[in-house]
């Protein structure tokens, strides 16, 4: 049995279409409205102790899909089942295992010391006193809070906050966390901070964890597992590896610094790019000619200082497929 | 019994925030005793200035306004600032978390935006009740003081109520609620006996806007005082009007988080 | 000058834009300003009715109301917000070294939102009170003109004091109640809620010492003729005494709240 499952959802937005034509009375008292698909037919099931990266560009529908399964939003057709139950129904229930942060939304008490909200989390999450005391002991270890937990958190940076709320939400020993967007706006060592301790946590605790996010450090780091999905429709489902062998550019792009000033190689499978003083960057195919044969082509052809190749990875891999997404969005 | 708990373990880390600066906390009391103060000086001023107002005597008059002030603090302290978040709670994440918790949604945001502030309106009220009933050579009986209590809690949570409803349109609007003004205006007649307003306006202060229930008809019970509309049945309702309206509430409540859910953003 | 007024101009016709997109704002203000008007009238009604007012009529303390209201709206909300606001967001470095003074900023920014509400509050109450009640007339047009030159005196005072007690939002960690005092006070001493002629003796000795009856006691009473002849020119000769002494005071205040903001970085 699946911890999550998602069968055939699908989720429809009203949005308010507001005519200027209309009084504001009429406009208060009926507004009209249109349909917006933000999720489109989604199938997919997560099981216990995975580790998912749930990313799509912005408005791809990843928000919906993680407020469906908490239970903020009910599916408008389709089926959700969390821990085997409908999270909309089971809202309270579901609540006590799962854990939840949402991008930079701080869940802690502004203006007391961070022990503090874990005080009340203890309370609320109906934690008993010794388990409290061992995995607070062990986050604020494994999150490096020890010199900041007395401090009020108005006074923290927002490197600090980030890692206490994303303690806060472990505090439970949930079963499923969700983390939307958990390393927007941090700086690189905080990051690296933070895949380290989700990478540890789902290891030790066996923590499903499944987060959405635009960083394809990340995604690289950490997520096993990766779910790509596009204006609410599912893109790919599966490991990275094969995520990356199958979308794999089959164009790469090779980096020659001339020793002096030289005009653009000639031959058709070159294809300049940019050129910056003696560097030219040439976009090649693998299938026409492969890296070891273009560099040895290059260096005896022409006298060239320095060679560099660059294979496209997971972001570039993105940035061509949400481009796409884009057009094909247009000619609708 | 749990979000009993969570309730009162929310409120009492409110508490120990609000005190982190105590001075601010303390300015903010003294200012509110002085302007309600004042307020409450003028009127009485007013009504001795001129022997009675609607049959009232002054200091039966400053025994309602201080009932009204105090329902009025004790409603606000958990109304107030959830009714002005309303309008925000859809677009900064508000709902959510409170949607994501392991206790009812209502609660937690009934707990989380607790103002801890009207101390200084639930004490100054309480003083001036002191001064008029000491003027008034009151004395209880044992019943009476129950009723006090009644009147107390039930005027809270009618006023609680009506504040919660009328900005509730604004959840969805995210601007202020139109209807928000009636809360203000309503509320502002309620300071004074209402046997002075015409007809029509009694007649809208013991139905559309009960606010006739939250001081004037359960003090008449305390001063046996029988005016205005049906005395001697409205003087004993506030208990029924208290447990309509909360229903009333949870109604609207229920009807908007469906929204929510089906609407979501 | 002119650059002034041209600033003074743009902020009220830019605060008139954006109001005029917030149509549930003007709906909400007309209905609060004519229920406000409504409880008004039945109470003093219920007071008339007892035959103890003296020699006032209840047409005057109506009319004290009305017409008070236009001057009340320029007067309203305490600086302590915005001054606060700006202290604690920074902002206030930014907005003293523009080229015109920040002092004017407030004043423009609060004219900005007394055009609306006199728009929303001040026109329809009177209009209502004018059709419903009856508004007595001003006793001449002299008398008019000394109260609308009480009512600039009246509004110099305000401002003067409104920015005394608003300074020390500066000393203070947080602000909001700022206003509470200032409105208690101006309550008290000014008798704008309940006219000064209702007060006791001993409170409305302490009143007639003090500057607040000039924003808007004594201008309504020039208008309603109830004060006239020499005793007119001694109430402006004492509010500009009191502006004196208030300028003088403020000044002295907003130096010690620059070197606080310059040499101590706010």
């Amino acid at each position: 049995m699946p911890q999550i499952e998602l069968i055939n959802v699908s989720k429809d937005y009203k949005i308010r279409k507001r005519d200027k034509n209309r009084s504001w009375f009429a406009e208060f008292f009926c507004p009209k409205y249109t349909q917006k698909r933000a999720v489109d037919d989604i199938s997919f099931s997560i099981d216990a102790g995975e580790m998912v990266g749930y990313i799509g560009s912005n408005g791809a529908g990843k928000s919906t899909t993680i407020k469906m399964l908490t239970g903020i939003l009910a599916p408008t057709c389709g089926t959700v089942r969390v821990f085997d139950r409908d999270p909309c129904k089971n809202r309270t229930k579901n609540a006590l295992s799962m854990g939840v942060v949402f991008g930079q939304r701080s869940q802690l008490l502004w203006d007391l010391p961070v022990r503090d909200t874990f005080d009340l989390f203890k309370t609320m999450y109906k934690i008993e006193e010794k388990v409290f005391r061992a995995q607070r002991d062990m986050l604020v270890d494994m999150l490096d809070m020890e010199d900041f937990l007395s401090q009020a958190v108005r006074q923290l940076s927002l490197g600090q906050r980030m890692r206490a709320n994303l303690a806060l939400c472990f505090l439970h020993k949930p079963k499923v966390v969700y983390l939307d967007e958990p390393t927007i706006g941090l700086d690189v060592l905080v990051k690296d901070k933070i895949r380290a301790f989700l990478k540890k946590i789902n290891k030790e605790q066996g923590t499903t964890v499944l987060l959405t996010t635009h960083d394809t450090g990340d995604i690289e780091q950490i997520a096993e597992r990766l779910i790509l999905i596009d204006h609410g429709k599912l893109l790919y489902d599966g490991n990275q590896l094969g995520f990356k062998e199958r979308y794999r550019d089959t164009e790469y792009t090779l980096e020659v610094t001339f020793a002096a000033p030289t005009a653009p190689i000639e031959n058709p499978l070159f294809h300049l790019q940019t050129s910056e003083g003696n560097t030219h960057c040439y976009r090649l195919n693998h299938d026409k000619i492969i890296t070891g044969e273009a560099i040895t082509y290059a260096a005896s052809n022409y006298s060239v200082a320095d060679i560099r190749v660059r294979e496209s990875g997971i972001e570039d891999i993105l940035k061509k497929m949400y481009d796409r997404g884009e057009t094909i969005c247009e000619t609708k | 019994m749990h979000s009993v708990r969570v309730f009162f373990r929310i409120v009492k880390f409110l508490f120990k925030a609000k005190i982190e600066y105590p001075a601010a906390y303390l300015g903010g009391i003294v200012s509110q005793w002085l302007a309600n103060g004042i307020t409450m000086l003028l009127i009485v001023l007013t009504v001795l200035n001129f022997g009675t107002l609607g049959g009232w005597l002054p200091m039966e008059v400053m025994f309602l306004h201080s009932v009204w002030l105090f329902t009025y603090a004790v409603g606000s302290s958990f109304a107030y600032n959830l009714s002005r978040l309303f309008r925000h709670m859809a677009v900064d994440g508000t709902m959510d978390e409170a949607l994501t918790r392991p206790v009812p949604p209502f609660l937690y945001l009934v707990a989380t935006t607790f103002n801890i502030g009207y101390v200084s309106h639930i004490t100054l009220a309480v003083g001036a009740l002191v001064f008029s009933m000491i003027q008034l050579g009151i004395s209880w009986a044992a019943w009476q003081w129950l009723w006090f209590v009644v009147m107390i809690v039930c005027g809270g949570i009618i006023t609680a109520c009506m504040m919660l409803i009328c900005e509730m349109p604004s959840l969805r609007t995210r601007s202020r609620s139109p209807v928000g003004v009636f809360f203000d205006s309503g509320r502002n007649f309620a300071q004074f006996p209402l046997v002075i307003y015409p007809r029509v306006l009694q007649i809208i202060f013991t139905t559309v806007l009960p606010f006739g229930f939250v001081g004037f008809y359960p003090s008449q019970v305390l001063l046996g005082k029988q005016d205005g509309l049906l005395p001697q049945v409205n003087m004993w309702l506030s208990p029924v009007v208290a447990v309509l309206i909360v229903g009333i509430t949870a109604l609207c409540w229920r009807i908007l988080s469906r929204r929510y859910e089906s609407a979501g953003t | 000058m002119t650059q002034n007024i041209k600033l003074y101009g743009a902020i009220i016709s830019k605060s008139m834009r954006q109001f005029a997109t917030y149509r549930t704002n003007i709906f909400a203000g007309i209905v609060s300003a004519l229920f406000m008007l409504g409880a008004r009238w039945a109470l003093w009604v219920a007071l008339f009715a007892t035959g103890n007012a003296g020699d006032i009529t209840l047409a005057e303390t109506m009319t004290f109301f009305v017409v008070g209201d236009f001057v009340m709206v320029w007067m309203g909300t305490s600086f302590g917000d915005v001054i606060g606001e700006d202290n604690r967001s920074g902002d206030i470095a930014l907005k003293i070294t523009r080229p015109c003074s920040y002092h004017f900023q407030l004043l423009a920014e609060r004219h900005s939102v007394a055009v609306i509400e006199t728009l929303t509050k001040s026109v329809p109450i009177f209009i209502a009170a004018a059709v419903l009640i009856g508004i007595l007339p001003p006793i001449g047009a002299g008398a008019f003109g000394l109260f609308v030159l009480a009512v600039l005196l009246g509004g110099a005072v305000y401002f003067l004091v409104d920015l005394i007690i608003s300074y020390s939002v500066f000393w203070l960690t947080d602000y909001w109640y700022v206003r509470w005092y200032q409105r208690a006070i101006l309550q008290l001493f000014g008798g704008t809620v309940l006219p000064l002629w209702f007060y006791p003796d001993w409170l409305r000795a302490i009143a007639d010492v003090l500057p607040f009856r000039f924003v808007m006691f004594a201008p309504m009473e020039i208008y309603l003729g109830r004060l006239s002849g020499a005793d007119v020119y001694a109430t402006f000769v004492a509010a500009l005494f009191w502006i004196f002494v208030l300028f003088c005071a403020e000044r002295l205040i907003w130096r010690r709240v620059q070197y606080k903001l310059v040499v101590q970085g706010g």
